[in-house]
């Protein structure tokens, strides 16, 4: 169960954290989550199948507000 | 009449168990050195140490967190210890979020990055000044000290 979080910088620029699975040994990934988030922002909780491998335009991607629904970074 | 004497060879082995010998008759001096080896320890239980570590010279540092992870694709973590994270930025940015966070900035980091041979120039792993905190520090990737990259291994260490 390979996870992401997503979140979108004041900037516009997204985001993604992938959890170390050594510290998944002790934290949840949300509770990675609201704690490598930026405060404040939000985040959702991604499959990482739901992320294109593919790089070329990673500079512009982006995601809507609304998908941000999981929580808020401390 | 009372047993005034007895030898030790005059006691059968299956006639001594544990249960019959108190903790307070056993003493290190009573226990040959040479009775004592790795067959006879229970080596897989965790024991605590309380006591002191001498010879080691103070000053030399230790890793206090470290990570390898492949940026290439999706990035991924390979292996880690006191990072909890890694954030992808963008192509060939990435921020490494540790477990626990530093009391200061004045740590020692080690990089490298490599698997892969971008224009016959080896990778180079980056660590801009203004994005070094107690909590986490960006890693930039790279060739030719300027083109963006993104290799099967970037590596760090952090010492204090």
């Amino acid at each position: 169960m390979d996870k992401r979080i997503i979140f979108k910088n004041t900037d516009n620029t997204i985001g993604i954290i992938a959890p170390a699975p050594d510290a998944l040994q002790t934290m949840t990934v949300d509770e990675i989550a609201r704690k490598d988030v930026p405060t404040g922002l939000s985040y959702k909780i991604v499959n990482v199948s739901e992320i294109s491998s593919d790089r070329t335009f990673r500079n512009a991607w982006t995601i809507d507000d609304s998908e941000l629904t999981d929580g808020v970074g401390d | 009449m009372a047993i005034t004497k007895i030898i030790t060879n005059s006691i059968a082995d299956t006639a001594i168990s544990t249960a019959k010998i108190a903790d307070t008759a056993i003493s290190t001096a009573k226990i040959a050195d040479d009775a004592i080896d790795d067959t006879k320890l229970d080596l897989t239980d965790d024991y605590a140490f309380t006591g002191t570590i001498t010879g080691v010279s103070s000053g030399v540092g230790t890793v206090s967190a470290w990570v390898s992870f492949d940026s290439r694709n999706t990035p991924s973590i390979i292996s880690s210890g006191n990072v909890s994270s890694i954030t992808d930025i963008s192509q060939g940015q990435y921020d490494v979020n540790f477990t626990n966070a530093f009391s200061n900035t004045n740590y020692c980091t080690v990089t490298g990055g490599g698997g892969e041979i971008r224009n016959n120039t080896l990778t180079n792993v980056a660590l801009p000044d203004n994005k070094r905190t107690t909590s986490k520090i960006g890693v930039d990737t790279q060739y030719n000290h300027q083109n963006v990259f993104e290799p099967p291994y970037v590596n760090l260490l952090v010492i204090t």
